[in-house]
């Protein structure tokens, strides 16, 4: 943090106007409309959420996004990745578990990676273009979402499956495991 | 059954953090005024790491118990996955800001809060042109 230089908003709550305007002198190259605000955070919050709804509707919209977000079970997957391929019939013999779990990490590393590289590949043609910062990451939010959406219901809709599937078929009608199998009940062996 | 569960993870995962992980921060800091910009964006993390405590929480306490939860989650999953597709494509909450400059997407809302007759500003922040 020691690196970090002091943000405009910061030197300007300080009234130290030279100093504000020095750290803008690289962004006023690029915009000459560009505007900060100096209004300190306790009266920004009271804004926020006191301000006859005039943020009701942005408030909102983040809400649900923070929701929905985490509902779709994506955290959920990354850290319990080992769980779901322990239970579709990973071993532990070898490391195959870990292994396949550190690799769902690098894959989570190579997709935020893809993802940033896309964000700043935009923000680079946006400026160097004079163009106004805009959302415009892709051709077409109905393409990831389709994608996103379509892969969310093929891995929900395969987990209670794998849950059950293998470990039953192992089982004998009395409940106990078949002859030459040691574990068939998956909520006993994790 | 490994090998499909390892590729839908990886092919979830990947197009996950491709593209709805990212563009969510995209989205949040773009919807707000300049004066509470800062404030809000703060707000908002918050509610996600909070968020995410809650999620983590239940569902490690649930979804070992019987396969009843692990079905519930999936259907809370689903149920979820549908919604954000659905809120991310409805104009009357998202709006669109392409072509629009990062000073003026308060005005994203104007319609809005003209159109709503408790609308008041009540002149705390102090917006400066440099």
């Amino acid at each position: 943090m020691l690196v970090v230089p002091e943000s405009p908003v910061w030197l300007d709550l300080k009234n130290a106007h030279e100093e504000e305007k020095k750290s803008l002198k690289d962004e006023e190259k690029e915009s000459t409309n560009y505007t900060i605000s100096s209004a300190d955070p306790v009266s920004a919050l009271d804004s926020l959420f006191c301000t006859a709804g005039k943020y009701k509707d942005p408030l909102f919209v983040s809400m649900v996004l923070v929701l929905m977000h985490q509902m779709v079970g994506a955290s959920i997957t990354i850290l319990h990745s080992n769980d779901f391929i322990h239970k579709s019939g990973g071993h532990d013999q070898g490391g195959t578990v870990g292994g396949l779990a550190i690799g769902v990490g690098i894959t989570h590393f190579a997709g935020s990676v893809f993802g940033l590289a896309f964000m700043v590949l935009s923000l680079i043609s946006i400026y160097s273009h004079s163009q106004p910062y805009s959302l415009t990451l892709f051709t077409s939010r109905t393409q990831s979402d389709t994608l996103t959406l379509t892969l969310t219901l093929t891995l929900i809709i395969s987990h209670p499956g794998h849950y059950r599937t293998p470990h039953a078929a192992l089982r004998r009608s009395d409940g106990a495991c078949h002859s030459g199998y040691t574990t068939c009940h998956i909520f006993k062996d994790v | 059954m490994l090998i499909p569960t390892i590729v839908v993870l990886y092919l979830y995962v990947g197009t996950f953090q491709c593209f709805v992980g990212p563009v969510f921060m995209v989205i949040v800091t773009e919807i707000f005024a300049v004066e509470i910009r800062s404030v809000a964006i703060s707000v908002t993390c918050s509610a996600l790491f909070a968020m995410t405590f809650v999620v983590q929480i239940l569902y490690t306490a649930t979804a070992d118990d019987a396969s009843n939860c692990t079905i519930a989650w999936s259907a809370i999953f689903a149920v979820s996955a549908v919604l954000t597709i659905a809120s991310l494509h409805s104009e009357k909450v998202l709006p669109e800001t392409m072509g629009i400059e990062l000073s003026e997407s308060e005005n994203l809302w104007k319609e809005d809060a003209e159109a709503s007759p408790d609308m008041v500003d009540d002149g705390n922040a102090n917006v400066d042109t440099i």
